[in-house]
């Protein structure tokens, strides 16, 4: 038996990591689950198993709700078990009570109950335990409906957090590490973590299909399962199907700034598909007064190609002991001054008041490394009008 | 800059032109006594040069001269910079400002309005004022360098003055550039914060992103609680459905406890109407039962009263007749003993008679003496009262007209001798002289050479016998008068004493005398005798009491003897004590009579209820016997009655057994889970409705997708709180490069303070003798203390005394145009100052201004101008007497 194994679609997702490009990437999210239904086709799986939270939350729009219905109906005739997890929890507000989903494709089976659904056409027995509220701390596989009989495939499908130490919570539906074997399972498909994982043969999660921001590894693909028969070791499959490709780099300034930000400019535009990439730059090292102008340049061209772009400097240091402020600051003793109180701000710290000449520096408590860079790249910019 | 001429009209006291002319370019001295306008030059100076020429208000209008509309004008030549202007100044009506430069004899027009008092303002580093007319504040250099009168504290310094004082001083100071630079940080700092309170700037972006961003996350909020409602609201669906179920099921318990009571009702029924018939048929057996059992209680009780009417009657109680004897016997003693007692009770009034008149004769035998005594004394006061009722006394009034009529003699007499005759008589030989005048006749015999004086009203006759007799007449009125009066007053007062038989005053007061002894003599003999008399208080109480008492004694019988009064009483208290006893004895026998008497009559009644008894119990046995026909059918049927009672009484009881307990029974246990019912309806009906209300809801906010907007709204919520931290950081940052050149710059002013310091501390030694103190001032050369020696503390100003303060004043304006003399020559304007200073110091700042004078321009203005004596070389410009 071959079937597909996904979760966390979170259709609807605000996207914080990328305020500007919200749409575009719930919009993304939507291909996402078309293009996991035409990989289903193309690799003749037998049925998709959808373990939970295909929606951010029970209120999402009805677009959205028929738009899923829709995609899903396509995927006909390959059954599909959506199984609610914790976002789209079953229950009196529960999203699969809308009335949309009296008009549900008929290869659509919403699992409302822990009842064994038996496929003698699959050769399989389904054997599922939906989540009805956002956090429990009974383990949802300890709940799974008995099955007694023999000669089909024991599939389990439930959604929640194996009881790993430091990934999970007591009330996060915890499930016990060993819980395919505990029940008898040839195959445990899990939902609710984004990135993938496997404990053991019988059991993983295959992570969300569309990553939902830069620090989400091992996401951005769908699990094809392959069982040769009740009691076979199942052979898991990863296909990539994610739309968007989020990149996060980490840069070091570094002279000469010019053949830096070059550098740059060809990465970007060796990523494949740029009007799909959102990338953040997240810079570390020195920034030297005047660099904050190149930076705020190339930020302006790497928007144009990207489907978003973030220019991260809160980790940039303020370089006040080179350029040409400071050629300024030998002529003039007052720039020289306030330059040397920004330098001494900067070297104490945030809020701290470090400056040791001239000895009285008004109290500076939102002084901080952000409000000092901007201090110096705003006097480099007055300077320069004054002194062109 | 020095000045050359000053000129005004129209200007406070100045009607027509006044002014200063060719002012010396060193020292000059404009004196003038108070109120010549003094000041008013000074005032008009600063008007001058600071105050825009169209300001108006009424400070300006107070600077026309009173009750007139004329027009204040400045006329001002001055020199700066090598060069030579002209400033004219119209103020209020026809307001114009002119600035020339003087090229010889002619005025080149270098400016005019508006333009024109901007470059002269611009020469003294002047500041426009807001409105109205120029202050202090805007004076720019001259703040520094002239004192207006009355004002003691240095000027403070403008950020214009002081930069220029510090290119004066050569120290550190800020280029063009580095100002324009701060000009352009404090537009930028203008542009975000206010300038009083530093909060941001209604149209600062800041504040724009911060409201922004305020609304969206109000926004947000909103939509989350309606998103956390529509939650609650699936908790409290899901609770209301269990509760529904709970309902539901309650309800089914209910509902079947009632069917199961429905099935028992009639079982119950039916007991209850059996239960009803043997009750009452128990309670007629019952009635059976006691009419039986009564008559069998009648049948003994009738058969008990014949068995008692069988038994012997008890003995009648008699009367023996020894109670009537005894009681004779009492009765026989009693009169006797009481016909003793009436004889004890005679001789007893007796013997008291006889002790009553032993009594009389005691009181008469007492009375005697007294009596003897009061007649005594009431003879002697008869006596006496007789002799006073001879003699005739004077009342008091009497005494008083004499004494005041011999009072008016007497002084009548002196009156007659002092302006009668008097007669010195001095004989030479021995003869007899007779006297005859107004006080009489007297007859003297004198011896040769004897003197004797006689005196007389207004007529004497000196008779010498054998000389002859010599006639003496006065002819003055007022002794005739006198002589009337005084005979008159002799009539009255003879008259008066002729009443009472007496010649004299002295007699009558006597008399007098005599009289209030006799009466006293009486009053005492009054009170003895009311002694003497004792209660009865006179002769006539004493005898009637006598009179009575004789009269009681006679009248009583005498007895045949003497009793004994004590002996017959104790004779009487024992016959009492007798009849007491035998009469309780008489009270004793009498009752024990009265009660057999009572006895009797009882047991005749007794006798009487027997035989009523009797014969009701003959005839109670005589109804039953016709009733029952015998006495064993009686008791037969008592029997067979109460059988049949205990019967019924089983059947009943076992009947109630058979009901189920409870008051009210099934059909209220019927009854009451029937309301259960109902009442379970209700609450599920409820419970159901709001189940559809919450679905209801709950569908319609789902199709709402508050989520979808909520995600879009975070969203928009994330990039304004980005727009909204760089906008924040850039304000921050503005502040703080303001803040940093702030404190640039105070560090320059530092710099600035402490030569100026120095220069004035070098100064006040020279005036004051004293190099141990030096000033300290601010960054705006305000002064903040002294320090005195070595010592680093710095000490208060009010170490110095008001005049040493003064001169601080007028010390840092020298400093200071000293220091800005290094390029030119500066004015310094001192208004009738050093006026606290004493003739010392004064002199010796009059050494310093001598000494200024040679890189200064010094105008003094003063009232004192002997103050400055050693001036001479100033020129003097007089402002003339009032």
């Amino acid at each position: 038996m071959d079937f597909l194994h996904t979760a966390d679609w979170q259709i609807g997702m605000a996207a914080r990591q990328a305020a500007g490009a919200g749409e575009k990437i719930r919009e993304a999210r939507l291909q996402t689950a078309q293009r996991i239904v035409a990989v289903a086709h193309e690799h003749k799986a037998q049925a998709i198993l959808l373990a939970g939270d295909q929606f951010e939350d029970s209120q999402v729009g009805d677009d959205l709700v028929h738009r899923i219905l829709k995609i899903l109906a396509d995927a006909a005739p390959v059954p599909v078990f959506v199984l609610p997890g914790n976002h789209d929890p079953l229950g009196p507000a529960s999203i699969y009570q809308r009335r949309a989903f009296q008009h549900a494709p008929a290869n659509m089976v919403i699992i409302r109950e822990a009842n064994p659904l038996v496929r003698e056409d699959l050769g399989a027995v389904l054997l599922p335990f939906p989540i009805t509220q956002k956090r429990a701390t009974i383990d949802p596989t300890e709940h799974l409906p008995a099955f007694a009989g023999s000669g089909l495939i024991r599939i389990g499908l439930t959604h929640g957090s194996l009881r790993i130490e430091g990934k999970y919570q007591e009330d996060d539906h915890p499930i016990a590490l060993d819980a395919a074997r505990r029940q008898n399972l040839d195959y445990l498909a899990l939902g609710h973590w984004h990135s993938y994982y496997s404990p053991d043969a019988r059991c993983s999660y295959p992570g969300t299909p569309e990553p939902t921001g830069f620090d989400e590894p091992g996401s951005g693909t769908v699990n094809l399962v392959h069982i040769a028969g009740p009691g076979s070791v199942p052979v898991v499959e990863r296909l990539p199907v994610a739309r968007l490709n989020w990149h996060l780099w980490d840069e070091e300034t570094a002279e000469p700034f010019d053949a830096l930000l070059d550098d740059w400019r060809r990465r970007v535009e060796a990523l494949q598909g740029t009007e799909r990439c959102l990338l953040r730059l997240r810079l570390r090292g020195r920034l030297p007064a005047g660099l904050d102008v190149l930076l705020e340049d190339f930020a302006d061209w790497a928007r144009a190609r990207l489907l978003y772009f973030d220019l991260d400097t809160t980790r940039l240091v303020p370089d006040l002991k080179a350029g040409r402020l400071q050629e300024l600051a030998q002529a003039h003793p007052l720039l020289a001054g306030v330059l040397a109180d920004l330098a001494a701000l900067e070297h104490a710290g945030p809020g701290r008041n470090g400056s040791s000449e001239p000895a009285e520096v008004p109290p500076l408590d939102s002084a901080d490394a952000g409000v000092i860079h901007e201090a110096a790249a705003l006097l480099a910019r007055l300077a320069g009008e004054v002194w062109p | 800059m020095i000045l050359h001429s000053l000129q005004v009209e129209g200007f406070r006291c100045f009607r027509s032109p006044t002014g200063l002319q060719e002012l010396d370019p060193r020292l000059n001295l404009v004196v003038g006594p108070n109120e010549s306008g003094k000041s008013t030059l000074f005032l008009a100076l600063c008007h001058a040069f600071f105050t825009p020429y169209r300001s108006a208000g009424g400070e300006l209008a107070s600077l026309q001269p009173w009750e007139t509309t004329l027009a204040p004008r400045v006329m001002v030549e001055f020199e700066d910079a090598g060069v030579r202007y002209r400033l004219e100044k119209q103020f209020l009506h026809g307001p114009a400002c002119r600035l020339s430069e003087v090229k010889g004899d002619k005025l080149e027009l270098l400016a005019e309005a508006e333009a024109a008092d901007e470059k002269v303002r611009a020469l003294l580093l002047g500041d426009k004022p807001g409105r109205g007319p120029a202050r202090a504040e805007h004076w720019g250099l001259a703040r520094l360098l002239w004192s207006p009168q009355g004002q003691a504290e240095a000027g403070t310094m403008s950020e214009a003055a002081r930069d220029r004082l510090q290119a004066a001083l050569g120290r550190m100071t800020v280029d063009a550039g580095e100002a324009e630079l701060t000009g352009k940080i404090e537009d930028l700092y203008a542009d975000i914060f206010t300038k009083a309170r530093g909060d941001y700037q209604k149209g600062a972006e800041v504040r724009q992103r911060g409201d922004e961003l305020a609304r969206l996350t109000r926004e947000l909020e909103a939509l989350q609680a309606q998103h956390a409602e529509n939650e609650s609201r699936a908790v409290k669906y899901q609770d209301l459905q269990a509760e529904e179920q709970r309902l539901r099921q309650a309800r089914q318990l209910k509902a079947a406890e009632a069917e199961t009571l429905r099935a028992d009702l009639e079982r119950v029924r039916e007991l209850r109407g059996n239960e009803k018939l043997a009750s009452t048929k128990l309670q007629a057996l019952q009635e059976k039962f006691v009419r039986v059992e009564a008559d069998r209680t009648r049948l003994a009780d009738a058969r008990k009263v014949l068995a008692e009417q069988g038994e012997p009657e008890p003995p009648a109680e008699t009367d023996d007749g020894s109670l009537r004897a005894e009681e004779q016997r009492l009765a026989a003693e009693l009169a006797e003993v009481r016909a003793s007692l009436d004889r004890l009770g005679a001789l007893r009034k007796q013997a008291e008679k006889q002790q009553e008149q032993r009594g009389i004769q005691e009181a008469l035998a007492r009375l005697a003496t007294p009596l003897e005594e009061t007649e005594r004394l009431t003879a002697e006061r008869a006596e006496r009262a007789g002799r006073l009722r001879d003699v005739k006394s004077p009342r008091t009034e009497d005494l008083q007209a004499a004494r005041k009529q011999t009072d008016r003699l007497r002084e009548l007499n002196g009156q007659l001798k002092s302006v009668g005759l008097t007669v010195d008589v001095h004989l030479e030989a021995e003869a007899e002289i007779i006297f005859e005048g107004s006080e009489g006749k007297q007859e003297q015999f004198l011896l040769a050479g004897g003197k004797q004086q006689f005196v007389s009203a207004d007529q004497a006759t000196i008779h010498l016998p054998g000389f002859g007799t010599l006639h003496i007449r006065s002819g003055a009125g007022e002794i005739r008068q006198l002589q009337a009066e005084r005979q008159k007053l002799l009539t009255g007062l003879r008259d008066l004493l002729d009443r009472f038989g007496v010649t004299t005053l002295e007699e009558l007061e006597a008399r007098r005398q005599q009289c209030d002894s006799e009466q006293k003599e009486l009053a005492s003999l009054d009170e003895q005798i009311r002694l003497a008399a004792g209660k009865h208080e006179t002769l006539a109480g004493l005898k009637q009491e006598h009179a009575r008492l004789s009269t009681l004694l006679q009248s009583a019988d005498q007895p045949p003897e003497v009793l004994d009064l004590d002996q017959i009483q104790r004779e009487l208290d024992a016959e009492v004590k007798r009849v007491r006893t035998l009469e309780a004895a008489l009270l004793q026998v009498t009752r024990a009579m009265q009660e057999a008497s009572a006895r009797q009559a009882q047991q005749a009644v007794a006798r009487g209820q027997r035989e009523s008894a009797r014969q009701a119990a003959e005839q109670v046995r005589a109804d039953l016997m016709r009733a029952y026909v015998d006495e064993p059918a009686v008791e037969q049927a008592y029997q067979e009655a109460r059988r049949e009672r205990e019967a019924a009484q089983h059947a009943l009881a076992d009947l109630q057994a058979a009901l189920p307990a409870g008051g009210d029974g099934p059909e209220a246990r019927v009854h009451e889970l029937q309301a259960d019912l109902t009442r379970l309806d209700d609450e599920i009906r409820a419970r159901h409705d709001a189940i559809v209300g919450l679905q209801a809801l709950l569908d319609q906010s789902a199709e709402l997708g508050l989520f979808s907007q909520i995600a879009v709204l975070k969203e928009t919520c994330e990039l304004a709180k980005v727009r909204h931290v760089q906008a924040d950081r850039h304000a921050r940052a503005v502040q703080l490069l303001r803040n940093l050149v702030q404190t640039r710059r105070q560090e320059v002013a530092a710099n600035l303070t402490g030569p100026i310091e120095a220069r004035v501390g070098q100064l006040l030694g020279r005036v004051t003798s004293r190099q141990d103190r030096r000033p300290v001032f601010d960054d705006r050369l305000q002064l903040q203390g002294v320090r005195v020696g070595a010592a680093d503390t710095q000490r208060s100003i009010d170490l110095l005394s008001g005049g040493t303060q003064e001169q601080l004043s007028v010390l840092v304006r020298l400093a200071c145009g000293l220091y800005l003399a290094e390029s030119e020559r500066q004015l310094v304007v001192l208004d009738d100052t050093l006026v606290y200073s004493d003739s010392a110091r004064h002199e010796r700042f009059q050494d310093l201004l001598l000494e200024a004078a040679d890189r200064l321009q010094i105008v003094l203005l003063s009232c004192h101008p002997e103050r400055y004596r050693l001036l001479a070389e100033a020129k003097v410009h007089n402002l003339g007497a009032e």
